[in-house]
C-alpha cells in the first residue's frame, strides 16, 4: 500500500519573513520509517528472512529467526530498549507476516526503512579497572547456582533471571573472569526451554555484553564514584520489578554502595 | 558524632512528604538519624528521645531538621541533599498541563518535558534570536536553522550559551547530528568513533556520506553557523563543541569542517585542538588545502577504517563537450565553494572573468520567498532546462544532496530534464546507503539518463573542467 | 577532563518549520512542537534587547529566590493612622495613581465613605465637592507598601494588620475585610456600610490587636501553604484560611476580659466572612512580591493592581514605575438582578495573590469555587497549567495535592507573557458601576497585555542603560 502524505509546507523554511506557494506544495510518498539498534543491521541488510513471533504485547513484540541469535524486538515508543530493538512509531495492527532484509523490516509487504540508527550499550570493556567485583560468598553461589534461578518468578521476565542477567552484566563489566564462564553457559542453554521468550532475549544479549540503557547509565556513573540516586531510580522504574532484579544481581557482584534499603 | 537541629520557620510540609524525606536522607553514608517534621508536640518528643534539645518556641508550624551524623561533613552533606530534595519537583505530574494546550513557547515546552535535551529553532530570522535565547535560558542546547540572524545577536547568544555551559548550534545551521539523531538537513549514518564539528552544512554532509561509504560511523556532527570562525564570533561554538567532543567517550577522532577561518580565530582553534586528548583534523577548505574528499579520507585513515575510492556512475568516455563553458548549479553553499576552488586551477583563477559561473540556489538572496532548493528544485530545474539550451554553456555541474527533511525524489525530475541534454551533465551526489531517497537507485537513474555521477563532489568538478573544451581539442 | 553536559538530542523541542519536527518524528524521536506565533507587534527589538540581556537570567533566579525567602509574620493590628503615618485629609487607595476625573463610580464611593467616615463631610455631596477640588489627598497602597482589596481605600482610623517580613525588616499593611455585599471597599457608603466600619474601628480593630500581641506573631506563609491545601486559592475562596485565623486568636479573645456579647459577635463577624482571610493574605503576598522588586535585569512582575480605570504592573527591573493599560470587565457569575452592564471594569490590589502564585494561579487547588466563576474543574487544572508556563519558579512551600503537590507557579516573567500571548489568570470580584452600590458579582478577569508590551519596552530602555554604563571612559 502506498501512503500519500500531504504536507503543508513551513511558513519559513529559511529566510526572513518568507511564505510558501499559497495551500503548499504536495511532496511524493514517504515510507515509513524506523529506528534502529545496529546489532540489527545484518538482519536488516542481509537477503530476507521470515521472523517468527515469540512473544507480542502491547509494547514489545519479540522475533526470532534462526540466522538471528538474538532475534529482534519490535518496539513502540514507550518500550523498555531491548539491545536488538526496532523502535516503530506504532507497532503493526493484526498480525502480519514480519520479514526482515533487502534494507528494510516488512510487514507483510509494507516496506518499513531505516532512519535512524541506535547503538546499544555494552558493558564489555569498558567499565572494567573502575569495578570492584564483590568478595562475598552470594556473587559464588548465584554464578555457579544460576540455573537454578532461570525462569523462577512471575511476569514477563521472572525475578529469578533479572538478578541472573544483572549479575551476568556486572561480572561482564568488572572483567571477573566467572563472567566469561557463565556468558558461555547461558549461551550454549536452551534458554526458551526454560523461561519466557522475554527474558531469554535479554538473557541472550547480556551473554554477550549487551545491556538496557538504564542498566548501562547506573554503570557509568558508578565510575564517576558512587551510584546516583537519579539514575538508580530510573532503573528501578524499569518494569514491573525488573529493575530491582537488574539491580540486586549487580549489587550480588559488584561492591557497590547501592542505597538499595531506601528503593 | 555530630548531631545538627535546625528549626525552620514558614516551612510548611505535610507530614507524610517530610516522612518521605526522613527515610531518603537516612539512607545516606554515616548518617545515623534523620527527623525532619513539623514541630508538633509528637515529633517534639521523638526529637527529644534522639538526643536532641529543640527550643521550647518551637510551634507546630515550625519545621524540625533533626541530623544525627558521623561528622560535621556529614552532617552537613545530609542537610545539603535535605534542601535539595525539598526543592525538588515531582517525578510524577498527572495533572500537569491538563487541558491546557499546546507549549507557546519553547520555554514553556522544556519545562513542561524534563526529558528534554534540545531545542531546534527555524522560526523568521529577524524573531528567531529570541526563541534561541528562551530555549539557552531554559536550559537547553539549541539549534538555530533560521538565517538572516544579526551577528551581533549570534555573539550575544553564543556567549549565554558559554556562560552555561550550553552548546548553541547556528544561526544559519543546516545540519546536524546528535546522537545519532538528524537535525535539519541530515543524512542516516550510522552511530560511529567520529565527532564533526561543522560551521558548513553540506561540507559536512558530504564528508559524513564518504564516510558512510567507508562504513566509519559518525556520533555527532555539531553544527556551528557559517560565521562561528570569523574574526567576530570567534569560534564560541567551536570550542564548545570541540569540548563536548573530547568529553564524549565514544568519540575517538575528531574533525572540523569549515571554510578557512580568520586567521587569529584559526590560531585559536589550532591551539585548542592541540589541548584536547583526541586527534583533530582540522578541515579548512580553500585554496592550495585539502578538498572534502580528502578530509574525509584523512578522517577515515585515522579511526583506521578502510578507505573505499568515491563512486562514479556513467558513460566512461563521456560525450565530448562543445566550445563553451561550465556552469555549476547547486544547492549546497559549500559544494558550490568546493567545486569553484577544485575547477580554478584548471579554467582559471577568475572563472567569472573567463565565463564559467556558479550559482548557489541556496544562498540567501535565492531563498528569500521561496523553500530551499533541497526541498523544492523548481528553480533550479528551470535554470538547468535553460543552461541546456544555452548553447554558450558547454558543461553543466550539478550537486543533488539526500537525506532526511530533503526532497523524497530528487533524481526524478533532474533525470527528465537531463534525459534531453546534449551535452555533458554532472553531477555530485551526497547522500548515505541509508538515506530514504536510496543512494545507489538515485545514481543509476541519474546515469541511466545520461549524466555522470559522482559521490566525490571534487572529483565530479575535476571531471567537469576537464571535459570543458575537450570537443574543441 | 571537565564532566561536560551529554550532547543528546533524547527529547527534541521543535519552534518554527514542521518539516524538521516531522523528520524527527520520521526517526522515532519524542518530539515536543511549540505552537508558534509571532510575538506581539513592535515588540520584538524590545523583547530580543532584553532576552539576549546577560543579567536577567541570574536576575530572574535571584528574584524568585529572594520572594521564596520572604517572611511574612501578622505582627500587630493598629490604626492606619498609626501604623502608616496617615494624616487626616490623606487616603491610599488600591492601583496605580489616578485622579479623581478618571476615577470610576466605585472608587469614587469609597473615597466618599472614607471622608464621611473620617468627619471631613457630612454628606456624600460635601465629600464628592472636597475630594473633586483637591481639598482631599490620595496616593496608591503600593506607594506606602500596603496593599487595598477592591477600591483599597484606606482613612487614618481605619485599624490595619501589619505584616512583617523578618527576612528583610519590611513590612506590609491591609485594613479588616468588611465582609461581603454592601461594602466600603466595593464603593458602598450608605449608614450601615459606615456604622459596620466604626464598630470595626471601635471593637474589632482592638480585639484583634489584644489577640494578635497576646498570641504572639502568626506566620502567614504557613497558614497559607496550609489553606492551599484544604482547597482555598487564596484569593476568591479564603475559607480554611479565615477558620485557621481565627483559632489563633480565639483563646486570646475569651480570655481578654472584653463582654462576652462582643467576643461572639466579633467570632461570629469572622468566622461568618469566608474573605476575612483575604486581607491577611494580601500584605504576605506582598511581602513575598516585595522581596522580589528591584533586582537590575530581572523581568519578573511584582506588582498587578487596578484602580477600576487603569490595570498598571511593575516590574522587579525597573523600579516604581507603573506600565498600565486600561482595566477590562471580569468574566464571571452575577449576584442577583445585576449584569454585565452593572459592573465595573477590574478594581483592587488583590491580583497581588497572582502575582505572588495564588488566585487564579493557584486555580487547581480549588475546584470548588470553578462553578462560580463559571468553571469546570478540568478549566481549574488547565489555568494553573498554563501560569506556569508564563512564570520563572515555583513555590514548594505552597504545594498542589492535585498536582503531586507540585509548588504554585511563582514569578510572571512579563517576557513570557509577552512571546506567548498568555495573560496571566486573576480570580476576582466585581464591584458595581455606580457609585454606592457594592458587589454585583465574581469571575475571572485578566490585565491588557498593553501594560506588559510596555513594561518590556521599559526594561529594554533599562537593557540599553545597562549597557551604556558598562561603556569603558
Amino acid at each position: 500500500m502506498q501512503k500519500v502524505v500531504q504536507r503543508v509546507m513551513p511558513r519559513c523554511p529559511r529566510g526572513a519573513g518568507a511564505s510558501l506557494r499559497p495551500g503548499g506544495i504536495t511532496l511524493p510518498s514517504m515510507e515509513e520509517t524506523l529506528a534502529a539498534s545496529t546489532l540489527c543491521v545484518g538482519v536488516l541488510t542481509g537477503p530476507r528472512t521470515s521472523f517468527q513471533v515469540s512473544h507480542r504485547g502491547a509494547d514489545a513484540w519479540h522475533l526470532r529467526a534462526p540466522s538471528a541469535p538474538l532475534g529482534v524486538s519490535l518496539l513502540s515508543p514507550r518500550a523498555v530498549r531491548f539491545p536488538q530493538g526496532l523502535v516503530v512509531s506504532h507497532l503493526p495492527t493484526g498480525c502480519p507476516e514480519v520479514s526482515a532484509g533487502e534494507g528494510a523490516l516488512w510487514y507483510d509487504d509494507r516496506r518499513v526503512t531505516v532512519s535512524r540508527w541506535l547503538n546499544p550499550p555494552n558493558v564489555l570493556g569498558r567499565h572494567r579497572h573502575r569495578l570492584r567485583p564483590s568478595k562475598g560468598v552470594e556473587s559464588d553461589r548465584l554464578a555457579s547456582k544460576w540455573r537454578s534461578r532461570l525462569g523462577r518468578g512471575e511476569g514477563l521476565t521472572p525475578y529469578g533471571d533479572d538478578v541472573l542477567c544483572g549479575a551476568l552484566l556486572g561480572l561482564l563489566a568488572s572483567g571477573d573472569p566467572r563472567g566469561r564462564w557463565l556468558a558461555g553457559e547461558i549461551r550454549g542453554t536452551d534458554l526458551r526451554a526454560h523461561t519466557t521468550a522475554t527474558s531469554a532475549v535479554l538473557l541472550r544479549c547480556a551473554a554477550d555484553g549487551w545491556c538496557l540503557p538504564e542498566l548501562d547509565d547506573v554503570l557509568q556513573t558508578i565510575r564517576r564514584g558512587r551510584p546516583d540516586a537519579v539514575a538508580v531510580s530510573r532503573l528501578l522504574a524499569v518494569g514491573h520489578s525488573s529493575g530491582h532484579g537488574l539491580l540486586t544481581g549487580l549489587g550480588t557482584v559488584l561492591d557497590l554502595e547501592l542505597g538499595l534499603a531506601a528503593a | 558524632m555530630t548531631r545538627l537541629l535546625e528549626v525552620r520557620s514558614g516551612a510548611y510540609r505535610d507530614s507524610v512528604s517530610l516522612m518521605l524525606l526522613s527515610r531518603e536522607v537516612a539512607g545516606r553514608p554515616d548518617v545515623s538519624n534523620v527527623l525532619v517534621a513539623m514541630a508538633t508536640d509528637l515529633n517534639l518528643r521523638l526529637v527529644r528521645d534522639l538526643g536532641f534539645d529543640p527550643p521550647a518556641a518551637a510551634s507546630p508550624q515550625d519545621m524540625l531538621v533533626a541530623i544525627e551524623a558521623e561528622d560535621e561533613e556529614a552532617a552537613a552533606a545530609a542537610r545539603d541533599a535535605l534542601d535539595a530534595a525539598l526543592q525538588r519537583r515531582p517525578e510524577q505530574r498527572s495533572g500537569d498541563a491538563a487541558g491546557a494546550g499546546p507549549a507557546r513557547t519553547i520555554g514553556a515546552a522544556v519545562r513542561r518535558t524534563p526529558d528534554a535535551t534540545l531545542a531546534l529553532v527555524s522560526t523568521p530570522g529577524g524573531v528567531a534570536a529570541i526563541d534561541a535565547a528562551d530555549a539557552l535560558a531554559s536550559g537547553v542546547d539549541v539549534m538555530v536553522f533560521s538565517d538572516n540572524v544579526s551577528v551581533e545577536d549570534e555573539v550575544t547568544l553564543k556567549r549565554l550559551a558559554v556562560a552555561d555551559g550550553l552548546l548553541m548550534m547556528g544561526p544559519d545551521c543546516g545540519t546536524a547530528i546528535v546522537d545519532g539523531v538528524g537535525l535539519g538537513f541530515a543524512n542516516v549514518v550510522r552511530p560511529g568513533p567520529v565527532g564533526l564539528v561543522a560551521a558548513s552544512g553540506t561540507g559536512a554532509q558530504h564528508v559524513m556520506a564518504l564516510l558512510d561509504a567507508c562504513d566509519v560511523g559518525v556520533k555527532h556532527c555539531l553544527g556551528v553557523g557559517g560565521r562561528d570562525l570569523s574574526e567576530q564570533v570567534g569560534a564560541l561554538s567551536t570550542f564548545e563543541a570541540l569540548d563536548r567532543l573530547d568529553a564524549d567517550d565514544d568519540v575517538d577522532v575528531i574533525a572540523l569542517v569549515s571554510k578557512p577561518a580568520a586567521p587569529a580565530v584559526a590560531e585559536a582553534v589550532s591551539t585548542h585542538a592541540k589541548g584536547l586528548s583526541k586527534p583533530v583534523v582540522l578541515g579548512y577548505l580553500g585554496p592550495g588545502l585539502p578538498d572534502l574528499t580528502e578530509t574525509a579520507a584523512r578522517v577515515c585513515e585515522l579511526v583506521g577504517g578502510t578507505w573505499s575510492p568515491p563512486r562514479r556512475w556513467g558513460a566512461a568516455v563521456p560525450t565530448p563537450a562543445a566550445p563553451g563553458h561550465l556552469r555549476g548549479l547547486f544547492v549546497g553553499g559549500t559544494l558550490c565553494d568546493e567545486a569553484r576552488l577544485v575547477v580554478a586551477p584548471v579554467l582559471g583563477p577568475d572563472l567569472r572573468e573567463s565565463g564559467h559561473t556558479f550559482v548557489d540556489f541556496g544562498d540567501d538572496a535565492l531563498t528569500l520567498g521561496r523553500p530551499h532548493p533541497m526541498i523544492d528544485p523548481g528553480l533550479r530545474l528551470s535554470r538547468l532546462a535553460a543552461e541546456l539550451a544555452d548553447p554558450s554553456c558547454a558543461v553543466v555541474l550539478l550537486d543533488v544532496v539526500l537525506g532526511l527533511a530533503a526532497h523524497p525524489d530528487p533524481a526524478g525530475d533532474l533525470a527528465v530534464v537531463i534525459a534531453d541534454a546534449a551535452k555533458p551533465v554532472l553531477v555530485s551526489l551526497v547522500g548515505t546507503r541509508d538515506d530514504p531517497q536510496n543512494l545507489a537507485g538515485t545514481a543509476e537513474r541519474l546515469a541511466e539518463a545520461g549524466a555522470i555521477v559522482h559521490t566525490s563532489n571534487a572529483a565530479a568538478a575535476r571531471e567537469a573542467a576537464s571535459l570543458v573544451g575537450s570537443g574543441s581539442r | 577532563m571537565t564532566d561536560r553536559r551529554l550532547t543528546s538530542a533524547a527529547h527534541v523541542v521543535t519552534a518554527g518549520a514542521a518539516l524538521f519536527a516531522d523528520a524527527l518524528d520520521a526517526q522515532v524521536v519524542p518530539t515536543t512542537r511549540v505552537d508558534w506565533s509571532p510575538p506581539a507587534a513592535g515588540a520584538e527589538d524590545a523583547l530580543k534587547a532584553v532576552l539576549l540581556d546577560p543579567r536577567r537570567g541570574p536576575a530572574n533566579a535571584r528574584a524568585v529566590r529572594q520572594m521564596l525567602g520572604a517572611t511574612a509574620l501578622l505582627t500587630d493590628v493598629r490604626t492606619a493612622g498609626e501604623a502608616l503615618g496617615l494624616d487626616r485629609g490623606h487616603f491610599l487607595h488600591a492601583g496605580p495613581p489616578l485622579s479623581w476625573e478618571r476615577s470610576s463610580g466605585p472608587m469614587r464611593g469609597a473615597l466618599i465613605g472614607a471622608a464621611m467616615l473620617e468627619g471631613l463631610a457630612e454628606t456624600p455631596e460635601d465629600a464628592e465637592r472636597l475630594l473633586g477640588e483637591g481639598s482631599l489627598t490620595w496616593e496608591p497602597c503600593h506607594h506606602r507598601g500596603a496593599v487595598g482589596p477592591m477600591a483599597g481605600v484606606v482613612s487614618p482610623s481605619m485599624w490595619v494588620f501589619e505584616v512583617t517580613d523578618e527576612t528583610s525588616g519590611r513590612r506590609s499593611w491591609c485594613t479588616l475585610n468588611e465582609g461581603l455585599g454592601k461594602v466600603l471597599r466595593y464603593g458602598a457608603y450608605s449608614a450601615d456600610v459606615l456604622d459596620r466600619l466604626r464598630w470595626m474601628g471601635s471593637v474589632l480593630g482592638p480585639a484583634l490587636q489584644h489577640a494578635t500581641r497576646e498570641h504572639g506573631p502568626v506566620d502567614l506563609l504557613t497558614t497559607i501553604a496550609q489553606m492551599v491545601q484544604m482547597g482555598d486559592e487564596g484569593h476568591n475562596r479564603n475559607r480554611a484560611g479565615t477558620l485557621m485565623v481565627l483559632k489563633e486568636w480565639f483563646p486570646h479573645l475569651a480570655e481578654s476580659g472584653l463582654p462576652a456579647s462582643d467576643v461572639a459577635e466579633i467570632a461570629r463577624f469572622v468566622g461568618g466572612n469566608d474573605h476575612f482571610f483575604l486581607n491577611l493574605v494580601m500584605p504576605a503576598c506582598k511581602l513575598v512580591t516585595a522581596a522580589g522588586h528591584g533586582v537590575p535585569g530581572s523581568t519578573v512582575v511584582t506588582t498587578m493592581a487596578r484602580n477600576g480605570t487603569d490595570f498598571g504592573i511593575r516590574v522587579s527591573g525597573t523600579g516604581d514605575e507603573w506600565f498600565t493599560g486600561p482595566a477590562q470587565v471580569a468574566d464571571g457569575l452575577y449576584l442577583g438582578s445585576y449584569g454585565p452592564d452593572d459592573a465595573n471594569p477590574d478594581i483592587g490590589d488583590s491580583a497581588i495573590t497572582e502575582t505572588a502564585g495564588l488566585g487564579g494561579f493557584a486555580m487547581a487547588t480549588a475546584p470548588a469555587i470553578v462553578r462560580l466563576v463559571g468553571g469546570t474543574v478540568s478549566d481549574a487544572l488547565a489555568t494553573t497549567a498554563r501560569m506556569y508556563d508564563i512564570c520563572v519558579g515555583e513555590n514548594p512551600a505552597w504545594a498542589i495535592p492535585i498536582l503531586d503537590f507540585r509548588g504554585t507557579p511563582t514569578g510572571i516573567d512579563a517576557t513570557a507573557v509577552v512571546r506567548s500571548g498568555q495573560l496571566p489568570q486573576i480570580n476576582t470580584g466585581m464591584a458595581g458601576r455606580v457609585a454606592g452600590t457594592g458587589q454585583v458579582g465574581a469571575g475571572l478577569v485578566t490585565p491588557p497585555m498593553d501594560c506588559f508590551v510596555k513594561a518590556v519596552h521599559g526594561l529594554a530602555g533599562q537593557v540599553e542603560q545597562a549597557e551604556l554604563s558598562a561603556q569603558p571612559g
